[in-house]
């Protein structure tokens, strides 16, 4: 048996066209088209989007119906070469209870082709990067559901994949663990891998990354960073908050203001203006308010958030699905292969499992 | 605190090729085979009929050290009834334990998902998943008529000694037989379902329900053709060819080893098949 070496890292990339998974009669994954280079990404979309078919399929555990998936220009199911360069955190708490963290993810990193030594001593490393020193000798029936996450991330790490998936990697998991965990997926994305992070818990990759991919009905809605997203959804207006002293008298001085569309008043000392341009509409927020003196108490764009964003695309999603408006979506704008910092937005009529 | 503070590196030594993970798998196989209470009660108790044939052995000696007139000793019918003895009760536990549950508890654990997607093909599983049902069922066998034949050289006269010696040879071959045929059918067996309950209970049927009905057609009607579907009866015939023992019987080994052979490609087929078209669901 001869010794085969670690592929070199230059060539990692996660290439997806027209991308199709069904599963009889429902279709899980439809006609995604995408280009990923190494940096963390957020796998984002409500339940039963298609997120875990994505990165099962990346993953080569699912074969595509149509369409195909390729990790640095090979097919991933059941291509041993491209799967030793792949790390997956499966969402399923699936562990034998009768082995050690150690022994499973020992037996794993040998399965990713280190001698036995080497192996132990990787997975004892994985281990102690997520803060199971010392549970690692007891048996992982006995462990939490936290600490069996982190085993799952261990196994996932333990052979330095090029592309990391990890799907809900944060579930069960304490604070700390979250900030240890986090940590870790931002190292590895620095030396060159993929990250591919799918989660709820949106402020938590809103400080890991700024990259999204949005999955719903099992089509890709939105690919790039969450600023040029939120840019091209022209239609839908910004929202800036503020907060004064006269929220009447001050829309009253805004309404010809360039950009703005409407406004509405939440409270007696509030106002939310709809604006098509918020970077003139913030200039304009505070000259008015120091013309007239009013007594502001906060200016806020409560819709920039990523969950703002997240909430509006699928919302856009249901409300486009089966109107017949999808491919003109999708074609009217960026290509999803013109890199990361191009966006795309459509809308499927596809329905998820 | 940064793992590289704790001393990590990234690995840039050597890595094996995925040939390798047969060795792991089996490794890893013969341990969780061992998790079996199954597995264990077969590995302690099945000491006994040898204990028992050892002690009727030395018995036998001592007589005939006294002078006292015993019969002639048929040393590859003592051997093969032995076997008998070994596989009926602990080859069918340790099939049980280990081979006919190992697929579907790996399905119903969603083991597949962290198996394949390291690069591990599904021949590889097979191989490893069954080589270690194999060597559990081979040395259940072959260390008790190891132990036996050289009993048997040593309790011998002179001029028997190298032919019971030569008893090694089918010994050996017999008891890699069985346990290439239990190991396999029962591992292809345990690709039927999710459920651990259904595919044991699918091998215990098979092994003794097409057996008891072989038997009783035999001795009511003599008629020994539906041995054919008994996986035990057909070893056992090979078995008695191996010892030249004369069979009770128009079957023959070769009537027999075509079988099992099917028998093992069947099992084969039916666990890749299942193993090709599994893709993990999380």
């Amino acid at each position: 048996m001869s010794p085969v070496q670690k592929p070199a890292d230059s060539d990692v990339y996660v290439r997806a066209v027209r991308l199709t998974k069904w599963y009889g009669k429902v279709t899980a994954l439809s006609d995604l088209s995408l280009h990923l280079e190494p940096g963390i990404w957020g796998l984002l979309g409500p339940n039963g989007s298609g997120k875990t078919t994505f990165l099962s399929l990346v993953a080569g555990q699912l074969k595509p119906s149509l369409g195909e998936v390729q990790v640095a220009g090979e097919r991933p199911f059941a291509n041993p070469n491209v799967l030793r360069r792949i790390g997956l955190c499966p969402e399923a708490d699936a562990l034998y209870d009768e082995l050690t963290g150690l022994e499973l993810v020992s037996a794993l990193a040998e399965l990713s082709g280190y001698p036995r030594a080497q192996a132990r001593e990787r997975a004892a490393q994985a281990l102690d990067e997520f803060g199971l020193t010392s549970a690692m000798e007891r048996k992982s029936g006995g462990y939490s559901r936290g600490m069996r996450q982190r085993v799952k991330l261990a196994q996932a790490i333990v052979h330095d994949p090029d592309v990391l998936l990890l799907d809900e990697p944060l579930t069960g998991t304490d604070p700390t663990s979250r900030a240890v965990i986090l940590e870790s997926v931002k190292r590895r994305a620095s030396e060159g891998a993929i990250v591919l992070f799918s989660t709820h818990v949106l402020p938590e990759i809103e400080a890991l990354t700024d990259r999204v991919l949005l999955i719903a009905r099992g089509q890709l809605v939105a690919k790039g960073e969450v600023h040029e997203i939120r840019e091209l959804l022209e239609e839908h207006p910004h929202h800036v908050r503020v907060e004064c002293d006269r929220p009447r008298e001050l829309a009253a001085a805004l309404m010809q203001v360039a950009g703005i569309v409407g406004v509405h008043f939440p409270g007696d000392s509030a106002a939310v203006f709809q604006t098509r341009d918020p970077d003139a509409t913030y200039a304009a927020v505070c000259r008015v308010a120091v013309e007239g003196a009013f007594d502001v108490h906060s200016l806020t764009s409560p819709d920039a958030s990523l969950e703002a964003l997240f909430h509006y695309l699928v919302e856009r999603s249901a409300h486009m699905a089966g109107t017949g408006s999808d491919a003109a979506v999708g074609s009217a704008l960026p290509s999803p292969f013109a890199g990361a910092a191009k966006t795309s937005a459509a809308a499927g009529e596809s329905s998820a499992p | 605190m940064p793992i590289r503070d704790l001393g990590y590196r990234p690995y840039e030594g050597e890595r094996l090729p995925p040939s390798h993970n047969m060795a792991v798998l089996l490794r890893h196989g013969l341990r969780r085979a061992w998790g079996s209470w199954l597995v264990k009660i077969a590995a302690f108790l099945g000491w006994v009929p040898t204990v028992v044939a050892l002690a009727l052995l030395g018995l036998r000696y001592v007589m005939e050290q006294r002078g006292a007139q015993v019969g002639a000793l048929d040393a590859g019918q003592a051997l093969h009834t032995l076997t008998l003895f070994q596989l009926w009760p602990f080859i069918t536990m340790v099939t049980l334990g280990a081979g006919a549950g190992v697929i579907s508890r790996d399905l119903t654990h969603r083991a597949f998902q962290f198996y394949f997607s390291k690069p591990v093909t599904p021949t590889q599983y097979l191989v490893g998943r069954t080589s270690a049902v194999a060597i559990w069922c081979f040395f259940l066998i072959w260390l008790p008529s190891l132990i036996t034949v050289v009993v048997l050289v040593g309790t011998a006269p002179a001029e028997l000694r190298l032919e019971r010696l030569g008893l090694m040879l089918p010994a050996t071959l017999d008891a890699a037989l069985i346990a290439a045929v239990c190991a396999t059918a029962s591992v292809g067996i345990s690709s039927l379902s999710r459920s651990r309950a259904f595919s044991m209970s699918a091998w215990l049927v098979l092994l003794f329900v097409p057996h008891v009905l072989a038997q009783i057609v035999f001795a009511v009607g003599d008629w020994p053709w539906l041995r054919l579907a008994s996986i035990p009866a057909l070893l056992s015939i090979v078995g008695e060819a191996l010892y030249r023992i004369e069979p009770d019987s128009a079957l023959r080994w070769y009537h027999a080893l075509p079988v099992l052979a099917g028998v093992m490609a069947g099992a084969i087929t039916l666990a890749m098949n299942r193993l090709r078209h599994t893709q993990v669901i999380s």
